[in-house]
């Protein structure tokens, strides 16, 4: 223990209070720097929505109340379930450390991060499971058996879709996969034209497994939010488009090219002024490029959501698993062959 | 890194053996699944210590994840009128399994070496001489130790979880 002392002694020594005020400030503006771009995005998203909803004369986008919800507000909530968001927020901040801003502001840079986002998505299934034993009440259980089964066999598509931008990039890392579509040929080298199945099979899972993660789906309106007591589903509900924002900003980085400029070349670039000038214009241009297609995709996620198929949970599972899974793994496969023939991997 | 390594060390062995005990010693079934998984998550903490991150997502993923979900979903097919009785409890095994969640992220962020990258970014991209001492100690320090921060961080969100854990224990205990 004199070891972990004498280190936090000379650590403080070294820097004295005024420079560790500064570090926890740091910390404390980066952390507030994610949850303040979660709540722009979010609210941005909803004035699109809103101004869309008046626009079409549809009203909110909302359906008409079913048995299963009306029972769901009946049952008796326990405090304990206002815990069950946790397993929704954390995944969701976390997931901001993972984004390439540009190509040397990484927050988390890891080898797998593709795989780790993959993994973050999964985090919020628990909820829904735990959630419904957590009720006691038999229909809401087997409605959150139904949707976590539904959600899973999404899940799965959307994977192998991931896995096979993996396979074309040969990287899980999403600044190599970024870097992969080549900044020379600008728009024509995104990843979309050569593996367009897997960005269709992509968005349209992405669109069922947010709507089933936030109870959206007609007969089956589970979530974690409706477990919780009205004053917290109030102030936890704009972290729904937080989630369609974030599910928009990996949409980007796979398949739009991410931070890259659809030009071919950075604009800042254009007139040579001062060295220091020019490459620190380079890093705020790629932000921008990243925010506005990520918001452009959002966007027009939102718009797609307004005229959502009429689906049960039967033609749901026939829809994830006779079309959407057996294209993304025939993809997966013709890719696989291409790459191989090629190059290799 | 050696000190921190050996902190994250000691908090996810203590995490890992606490949910085994409970895992093992619990009534429900359902208890038992959320400690499980707890427990799998952190023991992919000692393979992100490791340097293993790969080996990591697919424990986390496939054992903390997905096996305790298809666990779960297999019981609801089950007609025990035991499992019926037995009290399922969430409140002390989610906020486990997202503190367990947070030190790995935290973990990760440290292997990448993120304060490395960002000074770099603004010393040898740029090509500016820092002229501030105190900056210029504060990066040096950052990059060579900063577990005084994640410290820091790591207090505050336990107090966090932790207090809302509390409140709702008496919430409960009010009702």
């Amino acid at each position: 223990m004199d070891i972990v002392y004498q280190y936090y002694f000379n650590f403080l020594g070294k820097l004295g209070l005024s420079d560790v005020l500064i570090i926890v400030l740091w910390h404390i503006l980066l952390f507030g720097l994610a949850c303040v771009a979660l709540c722009v995005s979010a609210s941005l998203l909803i004035v699109f929505e809103r101004s869309l909803s008046k626009f079409l004369n549809k009203g909110n986008f909302s359906f008409s109340t079913t048995d299963l919800e009306q029972e769901i507000f009946k049952s008796p909530k326990y405090s304990c379930q206002n815990i069950l968001p946790i397993l929704f927020i954390i995944p969701i901040l976390a997931i901001w450390g993972i984004i390439p801003y540009s190509n040397k502001y990484i927050p988390v840079e890891s080898d797998v991060s593709l795989l780790l986002f993959f993994l973050l998505m999964l985090i919020p299934i628990m909820g829904i499971l735990f959630g419904g034993y957590s009720t006691k009440n038999k229909t809401i259980i087997s409605a959150s058996v139904k949707t976590t089964i539904v959600v899973l066999s999404f899940a799965l598509s959307i994977l192998f879709s991931i896995v096979s931008v993996a396979t074309l990039a040969s990287s899980f890392n999403l600044n190599e996969i970024i870097a992969a579509q080549s900044l020379n040929k600008g728009a024509l080298g995104w990843f979309v034209f050569p593996n367009i199945i897997a960005f269709l099979v992509l968005t349209s899972s992405i669109l069922f497994f947010t709507d089933l993660l936030l109870g959206g789906l007609v007969d089956l309106r589970f979530s974690i939010f409706n477990l919780c007591s009205a004053k917290i589903l109030k102030t936890i509900d704009f972290l729904k488009y937080g989630a369609i924002f974030i599910f928009a900003i990996f949409i980007v980085c796979l398949f739009f090219g991410g931070y890259l400029p659809p030009f071919g070349f950075y604009l800042s670039e254009l007139y040579q002024i001062n060295y220091v000038l020019n490459t620190s214009a380079v890093y705020v241009e790629q932000i921008f490029w990243l925010f506005f297609k990520s918001m452009l995709v959002g966007c027009s996620l939102i718009l797609i959501r307004f005229f959502p198929p009429v689906l049960d949970y039967k033609k749901l599972v026939k829809y994830s698993c006779i079309i959407l899974l057996p294209c993304s793994i025939l993809n997966f496969i013709i890719i696989c062959i291409i790459k191989g023939i090629s190059g290799g991997v | 890194m050696d000190i921190l390594s050996v902190i994250f060390f000691y908090i996810f062995s203590f995490l890992s053996i606490v949910g085994s005990i409970i895992a093992l010693n619990s009534k429900s079934f359902l208890n038992a699944i959320m400690w499980a998984s707890c427990v799998f998550v952190t023991v992919g903490g000692f393979y992100i210590l490791l340097n293993a991150t790969f080996n990591a997502t697919l424990q986390i993923g496939v054992w903390g994840i997905l096996i305790p979900i298809f666990l779960a979903i297999s019981t609801s097919y089950l007609d025990k009128p035991e499992q019926n009785k037995t009290k399922f409890n969430i409140k002390f095994a989610t906020p486990a399994i997202s503190i367990a969640f947070l030190l790995i992220f935290i973990l990760l962020g440290i292997t990448s070496n993120y304060f490395e990258r960002l000074f770099e970014v603004i010393t040898g991209d740029l090509g500016l001489n820092l002229e501030y001492s105190s900056l210029a100690i504060l990066s040096e320090n950052l990059t060579l130790n900063y577990g005084f921060l994640i410290v820091l961080f790591l207090i505050v969100v336990f107090l966090l979880i932790v207090g809302l854990n509390l409140i709702s224990v008496f919430k409960d205990r009010e009702e």
